[in-house]
């Protein structure tokens, strides 16, 4: 079984009601946890750059200003010391391609972010409680 | 349990989560000396998604008690009133509807985060005091939310004390109140967290 023991998580998303949303829920989740919230790409990039404590979890929302969640998923990939990073993509977009590309591009896992709070939240809880072994 | 007892338990079980709100970046800025009216401003807007939410979605449960005057106790309205003061765009509700059912579905899950908005009315003339002493004349008359019931802010308190006092003497519902008053502080806490790290970004 190859549970991750989750203390530290960081999302780049850049509407706000998405972000308070996923704040909530976590909170709501595990109380300890500490999340980090960056409102766009280049801000993600240098909360890493400058991290202490690197996430275990990183949350990429795909389309954002400056630096999209393609490239800063590109960027973190291509850096060795964050290679065991869990990246969770979430987007509103469920289009087959994108999701390829996601996989492809070193993704760990993609999610569609749902509409309703309740899903979200029940959503949430399954990816911090997930076995990664069986998604290889 | 009586009532007092109650109501120390309530409080001494969310002083933590008080703590926390008061230890946030946004509330910590606000009562510095370097607060600016857009601090001000923004810290408002942080404010009233859940403030305004929390009156459409969760206030309709209480109107059975008539003691509470319920429609004095609104005050989204001077949020907004206190930013065209400020010459600001007008805040916007954007907490998602479904997140206040799901969280204020019973009278004791309101009564508990009603515990923490009106108990933010004491605050709210500490803050205000704070602002006249750092930014004098700029800020008169745009403090009304700040300031809701002004000269009737300790006898409004004791109404819904006495209120909730006698709501939590029962066990079921003073469990119930007291995780929706801490649950309430963590949401308030994230509003302006969220908020901050918006407002950092717009500048």
């Amino acid at each position: 079984m190859y549970e991750i023991q989750i203390k530290n998580v960081a999302l780049a998303e850049d509407d706000e009601e998405d972000a308070f949303l996923f704040k909530a829920v976590i909170s709501e989740l595990k109380k300890d946890i500490i999340v980090t919230i960056a409102a766009d790409g280049n801000l993600l990039m240098t909360f890493l750059n400058q991290a202490t404590l690197m996430p275990e979890m990183i949350f990429l929302d795909l389309n954002m200003p400056y630096k999209n969640g393609f490239e800063c998923l590109s960027e973190i990939r291509s850096n060795e010391t964050w290679n065991s990073t869990k990246i969770v993509i979430l987007s509103t977009s469920s289009q087959p391609q994108q999701i390829e590309n996601a996989y492809k591009n070193g993704a760990d896992l993609y999610l569609a972010k749902p509409v309703s709070y309740t899903h979200f939240k029940n959503m949430m809880e399954q990816c911090l409680n997930l076995n990664w072994d069986g998604l290889k | 349990m009586d009532a007092t007892s109650f109501l120390q338990q309530l409080r001494s079980q969310t002083a933590r989560s008080h703590q926390l709100i008061e230890q946030n970046v946004s509330s910590q800025l606000l009562m510095s000396k370097h607060v600016t009216i857009t601090h001000y401003a923004h810290y408002l807007k942080s404010l009233y998604g859940f403030v305004y939410g929390f009156e459409k979605m969760a206030f309709p449960l209480l109107k059975d008690y008539e003691v509470l005057q319920l429609d004095d106790r609104r005050k989204s309205h001077l949020i907004q009133a206190d930013l065209t003061m400020l010459h600001h765009t007008a805040a916007e509700p954007y907490l998602n509807e479904e997140l206040f059912n799901t969280h204020y579905q019973t009278t004791a899950a309101v009564l508990g985060g009603m515990y923490v908005l009106e108990g933010s009315t004491l605050g709210g003339q500490i803050i205000n005091k704070h602002l006249a002493t750092v930014l004098g004349h700029a800020i008169a008359g745009k403090t009304t939310y700040l300031m809701a019931y002004a000269g009737k802010t300790g006898s409004m308190w004791k109404i819904f004390l006495q209120l909730l006092g006698e709501a939590g003497t029962t066990i079921d519902k003073r469990d119930e109140i007291i995780d929706s008053a801490v649950h309430t502080f963590a949401l308030l806490n994230t509003c302006l967290e969220i908020k901050y790290q918006f407002t950092e970004y717009e500048n």
